[in-house]
C-alpha cells in the first residue's frame, strides 16, 4: 500500500442538532482514487467538505477529532486556510466555470495566489488544460468566454482550473453526476490519468464508477464510516452485512 | 363504448367579456406609447424653433446666456450638467457598490436588514428636502474653501455634486445589491475552493459577474443625477456661467423654472430648446440602459 497522504481520527460533524459524521477514521494513499459511496445524505458529501474546511462557512458547524493531511491537523489555529485549499484541490457536483474567458478561469488560482508574470501563466494554462486533456478542444479558443463550453468541456475545465494551483489532493464531489454517458467516460479517463500524480477523493452515487475507477472503497451509511477496503474486496467480498447489502442493490 | 366530449361550443371562440377585456388592455398599453411620442414631437417642435432661429451651434456652444439681450448660448449649462452628473456618479459608484457589497454579501442578516429600511427611506424623500439639506448643511460647508480660494461664499458646482451624490445613492445601492444577490453561489464556492480570502472572492469573482446589473444600476443613477432640478437649484447659485467648482452655476435642469414664470417669446421658445436638449439627453441614457440590459441578458445565458 502507498503512503498514507491523509487520514481523520474519530472525526465528528454536528449541524445544530444534527449528528452528521459520527466518528469518522479514514485513510486515504497517495496517487491512490479513493471512493466513497453510500446512499444520498450518508453524509459522504459533507465528509468530503471537511476535508478542505470548506464547512467553515456554514452557520451552527461544529467538527470534532483530527483530520491529519502530511501529518499536521488542517484544523489547528495556526492553519491558512487558503493555503491548505492551494493544497487540497475541489471539483464540484455541477461544472461551475467562471463568467470569463477560458484562459482567466485557469489563471485564476495562480493569480491569487500571487502570480502575475504573463510566461508563467501562460505556462501553467496550458499544462493545466493538457493535463486536464482538454487542451486540443479549447486551444484556439483560450479568450473565448468559458460559459460558451459544452457540460462535459466545463467541467474539464473545472478539472484543469484545480490543477492550476498545484494540489496535491483533489477532490471530487459526484463529478459526473451531471454529465452525459461520453462526457462521462472521459472524465473517468481522465481521472485514471491523474492518479500518477494526484491524491484523488471521489465521491460517487454510481457504484459501477466506483468499481471502475478507484482503488480503495468506502462505503458511508448514516453518518458511519462502515466499510473501509480495496475496491476488489469491497465489492466482491464486503466484511460487513451492510455493505454486501448496498453493493448488491437491496436497498439504497 | 368509450366517452367523448366534444370540444365545439357552438359559439365564437371568445366570449365577449375576453374580447371587450382585451380591447380595455390594448388601450391602455397604448395610452403609455402615445404620451411618449406625443411628447417627443412637442418637444422637437417647440424647442426647435428657437435652435433652428438661433442655429444648432450657436445655441449648443454659446457661452453667453443673456434673454434680455436675445443671447441664448446654453454651453454653460450644459458643461454645467454633465460636469455635475459625471462627477456625481463617480463619486457615487464606488461608495454605492461598496455599500452594496456590504449589504448583500459581509453584514450580519438583521444590521443589513435595518440599513436597508434606510436607504430605502433615502429614495423616497422628495428632492427640495434635499434642497434644504443642502441649503442649511453643504453649502454653508464650502464657505471656507470658498474663502481661501478667495471667492464669495454661495451655492457652487461642489455643492451641486455632493446633493446628487446623496440622492442616486439608494439607486446605485439597491440595483447592485440585487444584482450581487443573483450572483450564483457556485462561482464563490469555486473561488473559495481555489484558496481565495472572501475579500478576493468578492472582488474578482462576485463583482465582475455582477457587473452588468451594477453598471445599470450606475446608468440610472446617472439619468437620475441629469434629471434632478429641485435640489440642484437650491445649492447651485444659478449664475449662468462657465462652471468652476466653487462658483455658481446654472444646470439645465434649473434654467427652465428660474426663468419660467417672466419668460416670454423668444425667451420662453429658448426654454423649450433648454427642454429638449435635456429631452435628448435622457434618451441617449435610456437607450444606453437598454443596450446594456440586453447584452447582460445575452451574457448570461
Amino acid at each position: 500500500m502507498n503512503a498514507i497522504k491523509l487520514y481523520t481520527k474519530e472525526l465528528h460533524l454536528h449541524y445544530g442538532e444534527a449528528h452528521v459524521l459520527k466518528g469518522i477514521d479514514i485513510e486515504v494513499p497517495e496517487h491512490c482514487v479513493t471512493a466513497l459511496i453510500g446512499p444520498s445524505g450518508c453524509g459522504k458529501s459533507t465528509f468530503l467538505k471537511t476535508l478542505n474546511r470548506m464547512n467553515d462557512a456554514v452557520a451552527n458547524v461544529k467538527i470534532t477529532g483530527e483530520v491529519m493531511l502530511d501529518g499536521e491537523d488542517i484544523y489547528a489555529k495556526n492553519v491558512d486556510v487558503t493555503a491548505l485549499r492551494k493544497k487540497v484541490g475541489m471539483v464540484f457536483q455541477a461544472p461551475n466555470p467562471f463568467p470569463m474567458s477560458i484562459y482567466d478561469n485557469i489563471a485564476y488560482g495562480p493569480r491569487i495566489h500571487g502570480e502575475k508574470k504573463r510566461i508563467v501563466l501562460d505556462e501553467i494554462v496550458e499544462q493545466s488544460l493538457r493535463d486536464a486533456a482538454i487542451w486540443d478542444e479549447v486551444k484556439d479558443r483560450l479568450k473565448k468566454p468559458a460559459l460558451g463550453l459544452s457540460g462535459g468541456q466545463q467541467q474539464r475545465l473545472c478539472i484543469a482550473r484545480s490543477l492550476a494551483t498545484k494540489p496535491e489532493l483533489l477532490l471530487m464531489d459526484e463529478p459526473t453526476s451531471a454529465l452525459d454517458p461520453i462526457s462521462t467516460s472521459k472524465i473517468e479517463e481522465l481521472i485514471d490519468e491523474l492518479r500518477k500524480s494526484y491524491s484523488i477523493v471521489i465521491v460517487t452515487h454510481n457504484m459501477q464508477q466506483a468499481a471502475r475507477i478507484s482503488d480503495y472503497t468506502a462505503f458511508f451509511l448514516l453518518g458511519d464510516l462502515v466499510e473501509l477496503g480495496t475496491t476488489g474486496d469491497i465489492f466482491s467480498n464486503p466484511k460487513d452485512r451492510r455493505t454486501e447489502d448496498y453493493i448488491t442493490g437491496r436497498f439504497g | 363504448m368509450t366517452k367523448k366530449t366534444s370540444v365545439l361550443s357552438g359559439k365564437s371562440a371568445k366570449p365577449l367579456v375576453e374580447r371587450a377585456m382585451n380591447l380595455i388592455f390594448l388601450i391602455c398599453g397604448l395610452a403609455s406609447v402615445i404620451s411618449v411620442v406625443f411628447m417627443t414631437v412637442y418637444m422637437v417642435a417647440s424647442g426647435g424653433a428657437i435652435i433652428a432661429e438661433t442655429g444648432v451651434l450657436r445655441f449648443l456652444l454659446g457661452r453667453i446666456w443673456n434673454p434680455g439681450s436675445s443671447e441664448f448660448g446654453i454651453l454653460p449649462m450644459i458643461l454645467a450638467s454633465l460636469l455635475a452628473t459625471l462627477c456625481a456618479v463617480l463619486v457615487a459608484l464606488p461608495v454605492g457598490v461598496l455599500i452594496a457589497v456590504f449589504l448583500a454579501k459581509l453584514s450580519p442578516g438583521k444590521l443589513a436588514a435595518g440599513m436597508r429600511t434606510f436607504i430605502d427611506l433615502l429614495a423616497g424623500i422628495p428632492s427640495v428636502i434635499y434642497g434644504l439639506l443642502g441649503a442649511l448643511l453643504i453649502v454653508p460647508m464650502i464657505f471656507r474653501l470658498q474663502k481661501a480660494a478667495g471667492l464669495p461664499n454661495g451655492g457652487s458646482l461642489l455643492a451641486a455634486i455632493l446633493i446628487l451624490v446623496i440622492m442616486i445613492l439608494p439607486t446605485i445601492i439597491s440595483v447592485s445589491e440585487t444584482a450581487l444577490r443573483t450572483v450564483p453561489k457556485q462561482y464563490e464556492e469555486a473561488a473559495l475552493a481555489l484558496g481565495s480570502t472572501r475579500l478576493q472572492c468578492i472582488f474578482k469573482v462576485t463583482i465582475p459577474a455582477a457587473k452588468s446589473g451594477i453598471v445599470a444600476g450606475m446608468v440610472l443613477g446617472t439619468g437620475r443625477a441629469i434629471g434632478e432640478a429641485m435640489a440642484v437649484m437650491m445649492v447651485s447659485g444659478n449664475a449662468a456661467i462657465m462652471p468652476e467648482l466653487l462658483r455658481p452655476v446654472r444646470l439645465l435642469t434649473a434654467a427652465i423654472p428660474i426663468e419660467w414664470a417672466y419668460s416670454s417669446g423668444l425667451h420662453r421658445q429658448a426654454l423649450y430648446g433648454i427642454g429638449l436638449v435635456l429631452f435628448v439627453f435622457i434618451m441617449i441614457i435610456n437607450i444606453l440602459l437598454r443596450q446594456i440590459m440586453k447584452k447582460g441578458g445575452a451574457h448570461d445565458e
